[in-house]
């Protein structure tokens, strides 16, 4: 977790990405249409790092998630550790990818200890004796802060968050590279999010894993993550570095996000400043995936713009998919760039 | 009858038993900015629990006024008694849940005493509430003009055509775009944050002295969250609804409310104004729940934790029922339930280890 950016070996590579699913509202002669999820998402994650992935409900967040795990049919190509997922090698997938979703209670079985639950990725993958495994085990609860009295015990018996480290723990089981972390805090209270934010933390101290952290909460993903997406509507709209997009964000729905975010500053009275960062117009198929929210939207923005650097030189790994930045701005083309538009955050 | 008798038999229990802070916050008006009426009343109100064959406490003794016009928050995690409380309020107990004790005031009457027909009177048209998921509580088949008129139609029986004016007049004031449309659409046609704003209309409508919203931002998305918060806000303003305003997320609570009541496991931890409660926290549990929010500044550091876990509502719990995740707790803390200290006026916490000499 460090400003600096050195970076080691990818771990996932995610190219062209897209999911669709069918729109089952029409009429019976109709023709089916099907509606982009995912729509040409590419991201790169390396190793050690923590990877954070935001945006509204139903922007395709958990849909990414599900496609990195095999979980769902999709197009383009997904990588871990340089192995292409084919539907052929799901099991050793399984290896490679795991994931803690946001409900604990229903992930884990009722009727399993929680030892025979975590032990299952090894009696799966034929890892060592049983002896072994029940060690293996044992070692883990102690990783996540339980101890190995809880291998005898039923999740029904356990609270929330012990819930929730069980869960962590198993996905670790097999020391997957990579680890996916579904809103694996939302459903806990404060205090035991906290715990398992800070349990993350300590487990990787001591392994090298890289973790795809999902979550609607900003505040959470920029204390938490090293590098961070904007997603919305089935695109992203926004990659950079956690201080990128919260001290430089570009993108007007980044910008819209981050001030929606409730704080603990005495709030003034009546005075919502983000209702000037949206507006409200009709939807145009092919446009900028923002475009009807958009304040700044232009005859510019009826194209798909492409993902470009952010215009500073000093923001190497900050990308924003939007016409006001990168070579097409500076070129003068619809729509200009107000000029109190970094001021605004 | 029944309604005089029992309040004989708790009026005069609940004067000897309110905490002596109580009766303070109750006549210093002059730190709240609003007149001070006392909207309702709640002394030393239990809530019992029939759990895994066994009756325990939901919610042990809370006694806190609410006043006219003024947004209440309470915050506290899951099984801190928060929604148990303000359901006992609607007369909407569930039936493992029944009152223990105490009383609960709202004009000079005992809710918990009143005739289910005089109950059927309060609710939706002096008292409204708002839930969490709007789609779950509006009827499916019935079209929102309808919905939304409902109250007026069973409470005030006015003409259809009367009616239909209130309804649109409402449906702008939440914000909803083109309300004559919106009146012939059904609830599916709407989106999370619409729906949500059909909800407020509906509980707005017959303009209630008591709107309870029951963690009514934690489905919707943070735009629209920020949206909903100024709506409600702009409703206590126009209004003078008192709203209580239950959330887990203080930074919630933060933007909304006036004063803030933490509860935990049950029992009140702390009151106070909202800047009270969140510039200068005296009760340990309020200072960690504050702290263990990820905020901007805090990057790179450790995030600051409670030890421990909420304890469930079949626990046996310690007379302080913090103790065991408390920093500072001593010896006293387990024995002895923690006395209610007014630090400030208006600023009450219920803790053995605060002194009450900070201005």
């Amino acid at each position: 977790m460090s400003n600096e950016i050195t970076y080691n070996k990818e771990i996932l590579q995610v190219e062209h990405l897209t999911n669709y699913y069918d729109d089952n509202s029409l009429g019976i002669f109709e023709e089916r249409k099907r509606k982009k999820v995912l729509d040409d998402v590419s991201l790169t994650i390396h190793n050690d790092e923590f990877f954070g992935l935001v945006g509204e409900s139903g922007c395709g967040k958990s849909t990414l998630a599900n496609a990195i795990l095999g979980l769902i049919p999709y197009e383009g190509s997904i990588k871990i550790n340089g192995t292409l997922r084919t539907p052929k090698n799901g099991k050793e997938f399984t290896r490679l990818v795991q994931a803690v979703f946001q409900d604990p209670l229903s992930a884990l079985d009722p009727r399993r200890t929680i030892g025979f639950t975590m032990r299952e990725p090894l009696r799966v993958h034929k890892i060592g004796t049983a002896k072994e495994q029940i060690a293996a085990v044992h070692r883990m609860l102690d990783a996540v802060g339980l101890d190995a009295s809880y291998a005898d015990r039923y999740p029904r018996e356990l609270s929330g968050g012990q819930r929730q480290r069980v869960c962590i723990g198993a996905s670790l089981m097999l020391q997957p590279p990579l680890l996916i972390a579904d809103e694996a805090i939302s459903a806990l209270d404060v205090s035991v999010g906290a715990q398992i934010l800070n349990l993350f933390n300590e487990i990787d101290a001591g392994a090298d894993f890289a973790m795809l952290f999902i979550s609607h909460n900003l505040n959470v993903e920029y204390y938490f993550c090293d590098r961070i997406a904007v997603m919305y509507r089935g695109q992203i709209v926004e990659i950079g570095t956690a201080e990128d997009i919260y001290q430089h964000a570009r993108h007007p729905y980044t910008k819209l996000l981050l001030s929606a975010i409730p704080d603990f500053k005495p709030p003034a009275e009546d005075a919502f400043p983000h209702q000037e960062l949206e507006t409200s117009r009709e939807d145009v198929p092919g446009a900028c995936a923002f475009y009807h929210r958009c304040p700044h939207a232009g005859p510019g923005c009826l194209h798909k713009p492409e993902m470009v650097q952010a215009s500073d030189p000093e923001f190497k790994e900050h990308f924003v998919r939007c016409v006001m930045y990168g070579d097409t701005a500076k070129q003068g083309s619809q729509p200009l760039r107000p000029a109190d538009i970094s001021s605004q955050i | 009858m029944l309604y005089l008798f029992s309040a004989a038999l708790f009026l005069p229990q609940a004067g000897i038993q309110a905490c002596p802070g109580m009766g303070i916050i109750m006549n210093n008006n002059s730190s709240n900015k609003n007149t001070g009426e006392v909207l309702l009343q709640i002394r030393d109100l239990s809530i019992g629990i029939h759990e895994a064959g066994g009756v325990y406490t939901a919610v042990d003794s809370i006694s806190y006024d609410v006043y006219a016009g003024e947004i209440l928050g309470v915050v506290g995690e899951s099984g801190c008694g928060k929604t148990v409380t303000n359901l006992a309020i609607m007369g909407l107990l569930p039936d493992v849940l029944f009152v223990k004790g105490g009383s609960i005031l709202y004009k000079n009457r005992d809710l918990n005493a009143i005739k289910p027909a005089e109950r059927a009177l309060l609710n939706g048209d002096e008292m409204a509430m708002i839930y969490q998921e709007p789609l779950t509580s509006l009827n499916p088949l019935m079209k929102i003009g309808k919905q939304v008129g409902e109250p007026l139609r069973i409470h005030h029986k006015l003409p259809k055509e009367k009616i239909r004016e209130r309804v649109i007049e409402v449906l702008g004031d939440v914000d909803l775009p083109d309300p004559e449309e919106i009146m012939e659409r059904y609830p599916h046609q709407l989106s999370g944050g619409q729906r949500q704003r059909v909800m407020i209309a509906m509980a707005a409508i017959t303009r209630p002295r008591l709107l309870i919203a029951d963690e009514p931002t934690t489905a919707l998305d943070v735009t629209v969250q920020a949206q909903i918060l100024q709506l409600l806000k702009r409703l206590n303003r126009k209004y003078r609804t008192s709203i209580i305003f239950i959330s887990h997320d203080l930074a919630v609570i933060n933007q909304i409310c006036d004063r803030v009541i933490v509860m935990y496991a049950g029992k009140i931890a702390e009151v106070g104004t909202t800047r009270m409660i969140m510039d200068s926290p005296a009760h340990e549990y309020t200072k960690g729940l504050i702290r263990s929010i990820p905020t901007m500044d805090q990057k790179g550091s450790d995030l600051h934790c409670i030890p421990g876990h909420v304890p469930s509502t079949t626990d046996d719990k310690l007379p302080c029922p913090f103790a065991d995740r408390c920093t500072i707790g001593e010896a006293v803390c387990r024995k002895e339930a923690p006395p209610c200290l007014e630090i400030e006026p208006g600023h009450i916490v219920y803790c053995h280890c605060v002194s009450g000499q900070r201005q």
